[in-house]
């Protein structure tokens, strides 16, 4: 079970993260939530599609890491074997939550930085440390803040590009069989629906860029051999 | 060369669930044909018929309208079937009439006679249906993850009849070309050989069509006032022929909605309980040879207090009169009458909107060409929508034989009198065996031998086999049951939190 607090730098001041990844360290996920704003950096290492969020049946971008429960096909040993990690791996353990302050007499949400306490990265001796003797942020807590930062628009961009593939029927389920196995739940673009696009759509899904990220998801696909290939090693 | 680029035209007279489904139907299928639709400004529609069957699904796809925005317009929410209480006893029973088929139907295994070796353990519908689990726990039939009109299992919806209508009249009128004309029709003019040629209106002159349909429910203008088509009531058979109705709201916004509908056996009737995702609809539905609306009504609100909820004791209860029955011809010469016009049965098992359904789009799929395919159209029609009336007789009278009531002289009078041969027939048989496939005519029966199965076994009803004995294959069968309940109890969230869900994030097409 998540152990969720607010970060601070009195209750958190002695704490370190693990920064290196393993099965140990909770990094086995088959699959990682991305965000179009990394497709340029993940398309040549990682297959991305879409899937459905359990809760809500929103589409997600994810990157598939592995085809079995827990399998994550790019964890050697205690290394991850990637030049780019999805930002929402690079998080861990922190998330961001949303507190209730006053503005104006007004109760608004606000976005703050979260720590699972109960996550195996986090201790009190290994790692990095997140706060300085003088309670300032060390440089590895601000670069999580721009993480978490980052992800936070991510989701936006994620809503809106997703909405527009939906919106112009863009969306299909992914067909992938393993061997004797199939892969459920995973969705990709309708290439005859976008070769088919009016010349409108094709423009204003150009002037968003997304038509750029459509194209990177399709590049993407090519490595889903590379990650057959891993299987087999 | 000029082509001849005289469209045919269908005039639809009335609104209401009835006009707009089957223009819905008509505009989205039939772009050949010009439909308009006349609809009087002072004609309230009579808003109940607030279940629907499966088919919904499948008409509101071919009319084109999109689930999350049906759901949302529509206040509704999702029904798994419908669930009977005190119907065999006066008290202390009940059992589903669920939507999806019993294990093992669709092969044809007879999965009835193991089941009755082993009854005393598990009732019908729980042996033989997952969903029985789900509609149990208030469960929605689907996950958030289950594109448009898709699901774990068979459903329908509970509805908003009058949003309902609203929406249709908006979609039909928007996106389908349907052409709206809001005016009363004052008279109804004849052509040769006893065609109708138009109707005149209060204020935009003749309407001409080459056929025309007649939605203005229990009056009947065209079909009944115009033609003078007999009313065959069957009275005699189901004597429910008044019903108060109330709507009452939810006891707060997270409490749950039951995703089958209830159905409580009373003194006069029954009660019907349509949970939505706004309110519930409760109705008593009864026969006034035994009960009057003021006792109804008394009855209707101790149901309401019993079940923990409020209702205001000036809140206004809508009293409907109908006369239980069907028309004796529903096609006449050019026009057809679907909805109340043609018929109308007590609201057990929900026949009315399955029956607009099934009229218009045989009528879409039998638009006559010529006067001469008009006749043999009519006659067909006619032959087949009898043939549909006469089985939801039987199967709405079935649920009555069965009881073992006999608390009022209402429910001695429904159980024993009037049971139609074709009934008694039937169930001769069933004593002997259970009811299988081939024991109903048509292909396209409005209640299939499984729905037969469903009531029969959950009131209690005893068919003498030899030796009831459970093969390696039926308990395979019975387990599968137990498997995909417990999948769906992990998996299926409920129908409040789904209904919430998709008011926010909508249903995805794929």
């Amino acid at each position: 079970m998540s152990q969720e607090q607010l970060l601070d730098n009195i209750t958190h001041k002695d704490i370190k993260v693990i920064t290196s990844y393993s099965a140990q360290l909770g990094d086995s996920v088959s699959v990682a939530r991305v965000f179009p704003s990394e497709y340029a950096q993940l398309q040549s290492e990682y297959p991305i599609f879409f899937k459905k969020d359990a809760a809500t049946g929103q589409f997600q971008s994810v990157v598939l890491l592995g085809f079995n429960d827990k399998e994550n096909l790019y964890l050697q040993d205690d290394k991850w074997d990637a030049d780019y990690i999805p930002l929402s791996i690079q998080r861990q353990p922190f998330l961001i939550g949303f507190i209730e302050k006053q503005k104006n007499g007004i109760p608004v949400q606000e976005p703050a930085v979260h720590i699972d306490m109960a996550h195996p990265k986090v201790n009190t001796t290994h790692g990095e440390p997140l706060f300085t003797s003088q309670g300032g942020m060390t440089e590895y807590l601000q670069k999580v803040n721009s993480i978490l930062l980052s992800i936070h628009h991510g989701h936006e961009d994620n809503q809106a590009f997703l909405n527009d593939l939906v919106d112009h029927n863009l969306l299909e389920s992914a067909l992938i069989n393993i061997g004797t196995q199939q892969l459920n739940g995973l969705y990709t673009i309708n290439e005859d629906a976008l070769n088919s696009l009016a010349d409108e759509a094709v423009l204003t899904l150009n002037k968003k860029g997304y038509l750029q990220h459509i194209y990177m998801v399709l590049a993407s696909l090519g490595q889903l051999r590379s990650l057959i290939n891993k299987k087999s090693r | 060369m000029s082509h001849n680029t005289y469209t045919k035209r269908i005039l639809i007279v009335g609104g209401g669930s009835a006009g707009w489904l089957t223009a819905g139907l008509l505009a989205s299928q039939r772009r050949d044909w010009q439909v308009t639709l006349v609809e009087s400004k002072h004609i309230a529609t009579i808003g109940v018929g607030e279940g629907t069957w499966p088919t919904m699904r499948t008409t509101l796809q071919k009319i084109g309208i999109n689930e999350d925005e049906f759901m949302h317009q529509c206040e509704a929410s999702f029904k798994q079937g419908s669930e009977f209480i005190n119907w065999a006893k006066s008290e202390g029973h009940r059992y589903y009439h669920p939507f999806s088929l019993p294990v093992g139907y669709t092969e044809q295994v007879d999965i009835v006679s193991p089941w009755l070796g082993i009854k005393d353990k598990v009732d019908f519908a729980h042996a033989s249906c997952a969903q029985s689990y789900w509609c149990d726990r208030a469960l929605a039939p689907k996950t958030a993850s289950d594109p448009q009109y898709q699901g774990r299992a068979n459903y329908g919806y509970h509805l908003n009849a009058d949003k309902f209508a609203q929406l249709l009249k908006q979609h039909c009128t928007t996106k389908l070309g349907v052409t709206l004309i809001l005016d009363d029709v004052i008279s109804v003019n004849g052509a040769t050989e006893g065609y109708i040629s138009s109707v005149s209106t209060r204020d935009n002159g003749e309407l001409a069509a080459e056929l025309f349909v007649d939605c203005t429910g229990s009056r009947a203008l065209l079909l009944g006032e115009h033609y003078g088509v007999q009313w065959l009531s069957k009275k005699h058979i189901l004597k429910n022929d008044r019903a108060v109705a109330l709507q009452v709201s939810h006891n707060t916004l997270q409490c749950e909605v039951a995703s089958c509908t209830k159905s409580t056996a009373q003194a006069y009737g029954w009660i019907w309980d349509i949970a939505l995702k706004s309110r519930r609809g409760i109705g008593y539905t009864f026969a006034s040879e035994y009960c009057d609306f003021e006792k109804a009504s008394k009855q209707l609100r101790q149901y309401i207090n019993d079940q923990g909820l409020y209702v205001h004791q000036e809140a206004q209860v809508k009293e409907i009169t109908f006369n239980p029955g069907y028309r004796e011809q529903f096609w006449h010469k050019n026009c057809v009458a679907i909805g109340m016009s043609a018929g109308f049965i007590e609201p057990l098992e929900a026949s009315a909107l399955v029956m607009i359904e099934l009229g218009a789009q045989y009528l879409c799929d039998n638009l006559p060409e010529s006067d001469n395919m008009m006749d043999v159209v009519a006659q067909r029609y006619n032959d087949k929508f009898k043939y549909h009336w006469a089985r939801i007789i039987d199967f709405l009278k079935l649920h009555y034989v069965l009881s073992e009531r006999d608390d009022t002289p209402y429910w001695q009078s429904m159980k024993s009198d009037q049971v139609p041969q074709s009934l008694t027939n039937l169930m001769t048989l069933w004593r002997h065996r259970p009811p299988k496939h081939g024991d109903l005519d048509h292909i396209d029966e409005v209640f299939s031998s499984a729905s037969y199965q469903y009531v029969l076994y959950g009131m209690g009803f005893n068919t003498l086999v030899d030796n009831p004995s459970i093969t390696p294959h039926i308990n395979s069968l019975f387990k599968q049951v137990t498997q995909v309940a417990q999948q769906g109890l992990d998996a299926q969230p409920t129908n409040r939190t789904l209904l919430d869900n998709i008011a926010k994030y909508g249903i995805a097409k794929v």
